[in-house]
Parts: structure tokens; C-alpha cells; sequence
């Protein structure tokens, strides 16, 4: 979309395994949007993040959170209800993106209001065209609230 | 004629004497005629007189006749009310007449049905004399009954008991005192509620309650012997009325052995609930940690490919091509035992299963592979069998993936049929497929055992592993009939009613 040409989309990816962060680099390399990817492998690292608490003060509000159910010390679906419940924070679209397909998580996610829930391929092409729908989608479809 | 002279004088004399004589008898009658004369005229007078009496008494006459005249009238009238009163009477006797006759006829029917009652009584008393005698051997049996029930109610392996509402143990049998420890004295002094503990008694006062109330009613409890050992018992009452008086009258068993097993049966039930659950969650946890590092494992091999392609020699790419291979099997038997586990832990409890539903759930599930392969399904008609729906349709699906899968030259053909022999649901799936040699029949079933290398044809090898343990759980049977070049039929048979099947 216009508006977004020449803007920097800000996302936060919220993940604990390395190689899947490396993955996710990897694919959203190939964006044709130009997006800055912030990193943070814990629940309660998420928060500070999303808080600008500590040594994320200067941190940008995300435009998408990328999040991942299975972390330390706080599960993606605390932070998911969190987030949620929050009257600064809830607007955020987030996307869990996780490799649980059980029907009890997805239901979860979609009761705390989780703007989608994806499941993590098994295939790593597969993984790519994921990861492209969710930056088409989310980056170029879906108009995003405004900060 | 000399005669009649004579005979004249003699009578001229003759006459001239009897002149004289009339003449002197003349003058005598004429005195006497003056004194007739004298006395006529006094009989004149007196004739007078009794004409003026006469003349009286025909005028008393008249004044009699004119009251007799009355008199008559009189009667005339009384003579008609007479002829009244007759004709009257002559009615009154007429109905009566009638009356006599319909009396005569009732008298005659009251005959003929005192004949009839006559019978009929006479019938009554012959019936009468047949019961009384009925009525003797029924006593007679009576006895004997009396006899063979307190037979065999001493008899009975468990304990007897009656009483009434509120009241002492009226009737039991040996069995009672013994298995409780009290005399026979002792124990016609106890009350129902004097065999229970404290924490039983509300439960069997309202069981007693309910039968004296419903007419029926039983209990688990445990029995509270003289010697304060407990004894599990099952006990039934029920409400007889003798003489409107209602009595509880039942028996009970030990049920200790039952409960101890029904306590045992518990307990495994419980320690294979939890074993289940743990083995969910273990092959739940398995593939899921290990589709992590696999996961990696995958991705990083086919970044590796697609990064490096053509960058490193050729033996690089043959390696790499190795490990993705492998990583992608593994993906695909995690997945396969995952599926294999759940037959059992996740298998849904069992209802009636349209199989022809089941059949096209399979074949849609399958459409793109018939579809590829140029497929022809047909099938007979289904029955209904009983069982979990999506795990048959699971059934049809691997066998008829199979059967497209290894159809050698020719467009694959695949029929299925049914049919239900008494209790049993026979299902088959033929196909025109490359077959199966004798000695490889029953390694068929195993898990993960395959016949052919994965480049003949793909496949992990459990499908038909999995159709195993799913007609297994139904408890059924599975197996096939082959020979090579000449297609294979899959058969499999599962109960088709509740009664004769186990929920394994």
C-alpha cells in the first residue's frame, strides 16, 4: 500500500529456539516490505519489550508480534493474554506462530483473541511460503492500526 | 111287546108317586125357599156389609197396591242398580277370571323356573362338593409346601429374613444366626437396624422404608456380626401383606468375594486410565520434542541445499540430499506412531456407524489420489455396524489408498463390499492390484513392515498396522486373501451390536 512504501515495518518475534529465529531471518530477508525484526526469547523479556521497561526503553512499538506459545519463564499464552488485556497493547495484530497443532491451544489462542494462530511446518519451503503469506498479508493486505 | 104296558102302569104309578113327592119336596123347597129368601136377604145384608167391607178393604187394597206400586218402583229402581251392581260384579268377576288366568300362566313359568333353579343348585352343590374337595388336597399341599419352604429356606446359601415395619425379626433361617454369631434366642431379640453400624443404619432404615413403601427395594451394606466384624452383603426386601398387615420379607448374599474383586476391577481400571493417559502424553510429548530437532534438522539441510546448490561438489549434494531424505522420513513415522498410538487413546466410545457414510468420508478423503490414479471405487450396499466412525472410515481409507497405491500396470479398480452374518459385519475391499505372494501374508500387519523398496512404491508401512489395531479395538478380525498378479481382497469383520463386543 502507498502509505507503507518507504516505511520500515517494526516486528517483534517472540521465540526461544535459535534455529527458528535464524529461519525466520532468513525468510523475511527475502520481504518485499522493508521490515526491522526485533528479537526477544522469553515471555517476560516480551513484556519489557512491549512495556519499554528497562533496557527497552527506546524500544519502537511493534507493528506485528510474531509469537511463539512454547517460552521460559513466561508461556506465549500468558503474554498473548496480556497483551491482549491491555488497553495500550491490544490493538497489536499477533500472530502465534508456533509447531503445537492441538486443538486445545488453538482454541485458547482464539479465546484470548489471537489475530491468527499458524502452525509451524515441518518443511522448510513450506515454512518460507508461510512466512511470505504472513508479510503479504499482514504488511501489505491488512490495514494495520495506526501507532 | 107285552112288556111295555106293564111297564107304562108301573110308570103312571110310579109318576103319580113322584108327582106327589115333587109336590110335597115343592112345598118343602118353598119353605125352604122362604127361609133361603129370609136368610138371603140377611146373607143380602150381610153380603152388603161385607161389600162395604170389601169396598174397604179395595180401597186398603188400592192404598196397598199404590204403596206396592211404590214399593215396586222402588225395587224396579233397586233392580237396576242391581243389574248395575251385576254387570259390575260380572266385569269384576271377568277380571278377575283374567287375573286367575294370567296367575295360572305365571304360576306355570314360577314352575318351569324353580325347575331351572332346582338344576342350577343342584349343579352349585355338585361344584360345591368338587371344590370342598379341591379345597382338602389344597390343604394337603399346604402342609407339604409349608414343609419344602422351611426346607428350603434353610437351605438357601445366603440369609432370609421377615419382618415387620418397625419390629423384631419375625422369621429367618440358620444361615442368619450363624453367619452373624447370635443364638436363636439372642437374635429374636434383635431389630433390622441392630445388624448395621452407625453409618449404615440411615441408609438401611430408608431402604426398609422403601419397600414398605414402593413394594420393593435392595441394599449394599455390610452385615455387623455379634463379634463386631463387618461382612459385605447385598440384601433385597420386599412387601408382603398378609391380612392388611405388611411385611418385609427378603434375602441376602455375601458379597464380599464380589467386592473385593469389583475393588480389584477398580483399581486396574484406574492404574489403565492413568497408564493411558501417560501414554498419550508420552507419545504426545515424543512427537512433539522430537519434531523440534527434526525440524532443524529438516530446514537447515534444505537451506543448506538451497544456499549452497551447485557452490559445493556433487558428492555435497548427494549428502544433502541424504539428510533431507531422512529427515523427511522421520517427520513421517513420528507422525505414523503418533497416529498408531491414538487408535487406542484417542479411539471414541462406540455407537451405531453408518458404514456407507464411513466408505464416502474415506473415499473423499482420497479423492485427489483416485483422482491421479485414474481410480474406479464402486461398492454394494453397507450396513450399519457398531463402532467408532472415524476410525472405520480410517479402515477404508488405508486399504483403499493401498489398493490405489499398488495397482501395477493398469487403472486401479476397487470394489467394496458388505454383508451381516447373524452378529457379524463382513466388509471387503477387492482390487486388481500386483498382489501378494503366500509368504508374505502374515507379515502384512506388522508395524512398519514393508514388501517393496521406497522407490517401487512409498509409504511408511503402517497403514495397514493401524487397520490391525482399529478392528482389533472393535474386536474384530483382519486379513486378506492374495495371490501375486491377481489383486488382493482385504477383509475385515467387527460386531455389529453392543452385546457382543468389549470396549478394549
Amino acid at each position: 500500500m502507498d502509505e507503507l512504501s518507504g516505511k520500515v515495518i517494526d516486528i517483534l518475534l517472540v521465540e526461544d529456539n535459535p534455529g527458528d529465529v535464524r529461519l525466520a531471518q532468513e525468510a523475511l530477508k527475502e520481504s518485499k516490505i522493508r521490515n526491522k525484526l526485533f528479537i526477544v526469547d522469553d515471555g517476560v523479556e516480551a513484556m519489557a519489550f512491549l512495556r519499554h521497561q528497562g533496557r527497552y526503553a527506546d524500544a519502537p512499538r511493534p507493528d506485528l508480534i510474531l509469537l511463539d506459545l512454547n517460552l521460559p519463564r513466561k508461556s506465549g499464552r500468558e503474554v498473548l493474554a496480556e497483551v491482549k488485556t491491555d488497553e495500550d497493547l491490544k490493538r497489536i495484530p499477533v500472530v502465534v506462530l508456533t509447531v503445537s497443532r492441538a486443538e486445545e491451544d488453538v482454541i485458547k489462542c482464539y479465546n484470548h483473541h489471537a489475530n491468527c494462530y499458524i502452525t509451524k511446518p515441518l518443511d522448510f519451503n513450506q515454512f518460507m511460503e508461510v512466512t511470505k503469506s504472513i508479510e503479504e498479508f499482514w504488511l501489505t493486505i491488512v490495514k494495520l492500526p495506526p501507532k | 111287546m107285552i112288556q111295555p104296558r106293564k111297564k107304562t102302569e108301573e110308570i103312571t104309578d110310579t109318576g103319580i108317586k113322584t108327582f106327589r113327592e115333587v109336590q110335597l119336596a115343592t112345598l118343602n123347597i118353598l119353605e125352604d125357599f122362604n127361609t133361603e129368601k129370609l136368610r138371603l136377604e140377611e146373607t143380602q145384608r150381610a153380603m152388603l156389609n161385607i161389600i162395604e167391607d170389601v169396598d174397604n178393604e179395595k180401597r186398603n187394597l188400592e192404598r196397598t197396591q199404590t204403596a206396592t206400586f211404590n214399593i215396586l218402583e222402588d225395587f224396579n229402581a233397586d233392580r237396576l242398580r242391581l243389574g248395575d251392581t251385576q254387570k259390575a260384579l260380572l266385569n269384576i268377576l271377568d277380571d278377575l277370571n283374567q287375573s286367575n288366568e294370567e296367575l295360572k300362566r305365571a304360576h306355570d313359568v314360577l314352575e318351569i323356573r324353580v325347575k331351572e333353579r332346582t338344576a342350577e343348585l343342584q349343579q352349585s352343590n355338585t361344584q360345591l362338593r368338587t371344590e370342598m374337595e379341591e379345597r382338602k388336597r389344597a390343604q394337603e399341599n399346604l402342609v407339604k409346601e409349608i414343609a419344602f419352604s422351611d426346607t428350603a429356606i434353610n437351605s438357601l446359601p445366603g440369609v432370609f429374613y421377615l419382618f415387620k415395619e418397625d419390629g423384631k425379626f419375625l422369621r429367618w433361617n440358620r444361615n442368619f444366626t450363624e453367619v452373624t454369631g447370635y443364638s436363636p434366642e439372642e437374635f429374636a431379640q434383635l431389630s433390622p437396624l441392630d445388624l448395621f453400624g452407625g453409618d449404615e443404619k440411615q441408609l438401611i432404615a430408608d431402604r426398609i422404608g422403601q419397600v414398605f413403601k414402593t413394594g420393593s427395594s435392595d441394599a449394599e451394606a455390610s452385615l455387623l456380626c455379634k463379634n463386631g466384624k463387618k461382612i459385605p452383603y447385598y440384601l433385597t426386601g420386599f412387601r408382603m401383606v398378609i391380612n392388611n398387615v405388611p411385611y418385609l420379607i427378603g434375602a441376602g448374599i455375601d458379597i464380599a468375594e464380589r467386592k473385593q474383586a469389583e475393588d480389584a476391577l477398580k483399581r486396574r481400571t484406574e492404574e489403565l486410565l492413568r497408564s493411558n493417559a501417560e501414554l498419550e502424553q508420552f507419545a504426545y510429548i515424543a512427537s512433539h520434542d522430537l519434531q523440534e530437532p527434526l525440524r532443524m534438522i529438516s530446514s537447515y539441510v534444505q537451506l543448506l541445499e538451497k544456499r549452497y546448490r551447485g557452490k559445493l561438489d556433487q558428492d555435497a549434494d548427494e549428502f544433502i540430499g541424504y539428510a533431507s531424505d531422512g529427515a523427511l522420513r522421520m517427520q513421517r513415522l513420528i507422525n505414523d506412531l503418533l497416529a498408531y498410538s491414538r487408535v487406542g487413546t484417542r479411539g471414541k466410545s462406540f455407537e451405531e456407524v453408518n458404514l456407507e457414510a464411513a466408505l464416502g468420508q474415506a473415499l473423499e478423503n482420497l479423492h485427489l489420489a483416485v483422482k491421479e490414479k485414474n481410480a474406479i471405487v464402486t461398492h454394494d450396499p453397507l450396513p450399519l455396524a457398531y463402532g467408532d466412525s472415524g476410525q472405520l472410515t480410517l479402515v477404508f481409507q488405508n486399504l483403499i489408498d493401498n489398493a490405489i497405491k499398488f495397482a501395477g500396470e493398469q487403472p486401479p479398480r476397487v470394489h467394496i463390499s458388505a454383508k451381516v452374518e447373524g452378529s457379524e459385519c463382513f466388509c471387503s475391499v477387492r482390487d486388481n492390484g500386483i498382489g501378494i505372494a503366500s509368504e508374505f501374508l502374515n507379515k502384512l500387519f506388522l508395524l512398519f513392515q514393508r514388501l517393496h523398496t521406497r522407490r517401487e512404491y512409498p509409504g511408511t508401512g503402517i497403514g495397514l498396522a493401524i487397520c490391525k489395531r482399529i478392528v482389533e479395538r472393535h474386536g474384530g478380525k483382519i486379513w486378506v486373501e492374495s495371490n501375486p498378479n491377481e489383486g488382493s481382497t482385504f477383509c475385515f469383520k467387527i460386531p455389529t451390536t453392543q452385546r457382543s463386543y468389549y470396549n478394549g
